[in-house]
């Protein structure tokens, strides 16, 4: 039986399961998207993301349980307010750029009156004035996967859903695209992405969504996850810049020393269990001289490294969210 | 939110311009048909000048016999009373020919048509030479008289040189006839025609035998044949019954197949160029689909409508095989053009979009084909025997169906029961309904699937799924 949907919830996934075959791609997913917020929809490779993107967009349909969107019991039925830029995406190659997004547009609902205009200022918006009468093979990748971006959001959808949208993109084209979903959000839309870009989730996202393997392992907002997520990293940086690691690996409670980028500094893993007071005492007091000692917050690459190493099995999963039956969920919600 | 018919819509009208209004398919379909046009009113006209006349001396050494009867039955020939009167018999001739060809009546001018494609009547003088002339001295005469640049022909040019000995009149016999590099070969051969006839006239003379007579007994019959129908007699023209049915049915392949081919074409290339996904996101599969078929059903018409004008304008040139085509088996075309495109293209729809790119789509459309070349292994068949049990049961096994079905309406020695048009229309669309719905469902699992193409046995397996 249908449950009604709060209007304050954009999308909502209730025990939704897709099976390909008899592998599970996605597994009793249940997601709620506040409206408005940015989500990050994070996970590893195969861990269903795209699969749940589909199912939420009405591309395939789910095996068991329940989604709506934007109100309704089917994105189906409200396609034409949702922006989406799939993951596996491209352009009509001998379709001229202005053509293209006209195109789209209209496919998905846009008002024809003053669709010229808006597409002239989203060219410009994004630096690629005068390519509309371009064919779109005649444009870079960086450039294609802009008018692409504007593909997704010329209609001006209540809900954006974008799968990877930072894959490819040059430092430069990559801050252009967090700058333009920010102005998104700024306007009260509602945005879901999927992306391995770590950091351009930190930096745009208000709630942050995790699935392995089909199942969801992870909810909450980035304080609520950073504050959740124990650090166990200590950075000690030496005077010494050749200093040997061995003298931190033998101080009790360290259970790794890595390098990190920059020489005399090393990154020590204090064991789960031990004493970080005591570590970090010890290695301020330490082998070797040293200039600084700090625990670092868990960043979101912490957390994902933490809960999805590669080649984990659900099981060391599970282990390594502190003995956690169910999903970790953090939060008002949670 | 914009309706799901406009959305279609909006598919079938970037489709149709996407295909049909790009120099490629302007080149590929409208210039074939042009060019077609071009050579038929610019060249025909030009091979279609009046043959040369031939017009000259021609000389004669006979001796079979002191009369020189072979000379004098060239003189004979070509004496201007009987020249004219011959002249005017190939005319009769040649537009009797023409009357059998159409029930309707022929059209004003046509007998000046005929005596223009006919030429002027021959102008040829014999001139008789003694046993003792210097032969030698007569062939370069004829050299020294050869046309110089276009070579008009003049009356008291020297053509020929005949040399016809006692020899020539026993059975099969010979001559020689020396002609000028200069002498147009249809000329050389109806000079040489008539000199044989002189001597077979001669041969009969001589066994007391009138030789018009004998020639006009021994004329072999023209058989007619005339079918007999309901509506009365009809008269039989086999080449139209036979070229005409098919072609119709080959107008209806060219249409569906490239039209086909170009839905399979732009699936795959939607399919690679991965913006399938992003469509999809503003339109279901099936609207998708639909509106891609009904978009490339359209430039089938637009091909269909050139290639059809062009077969108008080409019979045109010819009006007694112009009034043979049955203008009323049009709308039947039309309907299984309808039904022909719908099955064949859902077929390449699904084909299109479960494979990655077109090298793959062959092995799919290896089987397909063999299928649907039936028509064309078997079509004199069909023609010949348009109500045998092989007609018949293939007239309602899609996806052959309307193209046996075009063949057997296109001919008209035997009505086709009207049962069987009907039937075999409807068996036609139950099974556009059934193709469409099969394609929709391969459509919808294979267009998100990238990889190893699927096994015909896998396409199958998606038919189950949602």
């Amino acid at each position: 039986m249908r449950t009604d949907t709060p209007s304050d919830i954009a999308i909502r996934n209730r025990g939704v399961t897709k099976r390909f075959g008899d592998k599970a791609a996605v597994n009793a997913l249940d997601l709620d998207v506040p409206q408005g917020s940015v989500i990050g929809f994070l996970g590893p490779n195969g861990a269903g993301k795209t699969t749940t993107i589909r199912m939420v967009m009405g591309i395939i349909m789910p095996d068991e349980g329940e989604i709506s969107v934007l109100g309704r019991h089917s994105a189906i039925e409200s396609k034409d307010r949702i922006g989406y830029l799939p993951e596996e995406r491209g352009v009509y190659r001998t379709m001229k750029v202005g053509d293209f997004l006209a195109y789209v547009a209209k496919l998905k609902g846009a008002d024809s009156a003053g669709l010229s205009k808006r597409i002239d200022d989203w060219l410009e918006r994004v630096a690629l004035p005068g390519v509309r009468k371009k064919k779109c093979q005649e444009l870079s990748k960086g450039m294609q996967q802009k008018v692409q971006f504007i593909s997704t959001v010329i209609h001006e959808p209540d809900l954006i859903i974008l799968d990877e949208p930072f894959s490819g993109l040059d430092p430069v084209n990559a801050r252009l695209l967090r700058t333009l979903i920010q102005e998104q959000h700024d306007k009260g839309r509602t945005i879901i992405f999927s992306t391995h870009v770590l950091f351009s989730a930190e930096q745009l996202c208000d709630r942050v969504f995790m699935i392995n393997k089909g199942r969801k392992i992870l909810d909450g907002t980035l304080d609520q996850i950073r504050s959740a997520f124990d650090p166990r990293t200590i950075v000690a940086e030496t005077f010494d810049r050749g200093a040997d690691a061995s003298a931190f690996e033998r101080i009790p409670g360290v259970e790794a020393v890595t390098r990190t980028g920059r020489q005399g500094t090393w990154e020590l893993r204090v064991a789960e269990g031990a004493d970080k007071q005591s570590v970090m005492a010890a290695a301020a007091a330490g082998p070797v001289p040293i200039r600084r000692v700090e625990l670092r917050a868990a960043t979101l690459e912490d957390v994902f490294i933490s809960l999805v190493n590669p080649g984990d099995s659900e099981d060391d999963i599970r282990r390594s969210l502190k003995h956690h039956d169910e999903p970790m969920e953090v939060g008002a919600d949670a | 939110m914009r309706s799901p018919i406009s959305k279609i819509v909006d598919v079938a009208t970037r489709e149709y311009r996407a295909t049909a209004l790009t120099k490629a398919f302007f080149f590929g379909v409208f210039a074939f048909p042009v060019l077609v046009i071009g050579i038929i009113t610019v060249l025909v006209p030009l091979f279609d000048s009046p043959p040369k006349r031939l017009q000259g001396v021609v000389a004669i050494a006979d001796t079979t016999g002191p009369e020189g009867a072979v000379a004098a039955a060239l003189e004979e020939h070509f004496k201007p009373e009987n020249v004219a009167k011959s002249h005017q018999e190939r005319v009769e001739k040649r537009l009797a020919t023409l009357r059998e060809g159409s029930p309707a009546p022929l059209p004003p001018g046509a007998e000046e048509q005929v005596r223009k494609s006919l030429g002027e009547p021959p102008d040829v003088r014999i001139e008789r030479l003694s046993a003792s002339t210097d032969l030698k001295a007569e062939k370069d005469r004829i050299v020294s008289d050869l046309p110089k640049g276009r070579g008009e022909a003049t009356p008291d040019r020297r053509l020929a040189l005949v040399v016809v000995g006692p020899d020539a009149l026993a059975a099969p016999g010979s001559f020689d006839m020396f002609v000028g590099r200069g002498l147009d070969a249809d000329l050389s051969e109806q000079l040489r025609d008539v000199t044989a006839t002189a001597i077979v006239d001669t041969r009969l003379a001589n066994s007391g035998m009138n030789a018009a007579a004998v020639r006009a007994l021994s004329a072999r019959p023209d058989g007619k044949s005339i079918t007999l129908t309901e509506k009365g007699e009809a008269k039989s023209n086999d080449a139209a019954q036979l070229l005409l049915p098919f072609a119709f049915m080959m107008l209806l392949w060219i249409a569906v197949f490239s039209s086909g081919q170009y839905l399979l074409t732009t699936t795959i290339e939607e399919k690679s160029s991965r913006v399938m996904e992003l469509l999809l996101s503003a339109v279901s599969p099936v609207q998708l689909m639909t509106g891609k078929i009904i978009g490339q059903a359209l430039v089938g018409l637009t091909i269909l409508l050139v290639y059809g004008g062009v077969a108008i304008v080409t019979a045109s040139q010819f009006p007694n095989i112009f009034r043979l085509i049955p203008l009323d088996k049009v709308p039947y075309l039309a309907v299984y053009f309808f039904v022909a495109y719908f099955l064949i293209g859902s077929m390449m729809a699904a084909i299109g979009s479960a494979v990655n790119e077109m090298r793959e789509a062959q092995s799919f459309m290896g089987v397909a084909m063999l299928v649907l070349m039936i028509p064309f292994f078997l079509w004199n068949l069909i023609i010949r025997q348009p109500n045998s049990t092989f007609s018949t049961v293939a007239s309602f096994i899609p996806p052959v169906s309307p193209f046996v079905m075009v063949m057997r309406l296109g001919q008209t020695t035997e009505p086709i029961p009207m049962w069987q048009v009907l039937g075999s229309a409807l068996v036609g669309l139950v099974s556009v309904v059934i193709a469409v719905w099969a394609a929709a469902k391969i459509f919808r699992v294979g267009v998100l699937m990238y990889g190893k193409p699927p096994t015909p046995l896998e396409l199958l397996r998606w038919l189950r799924y949602a």
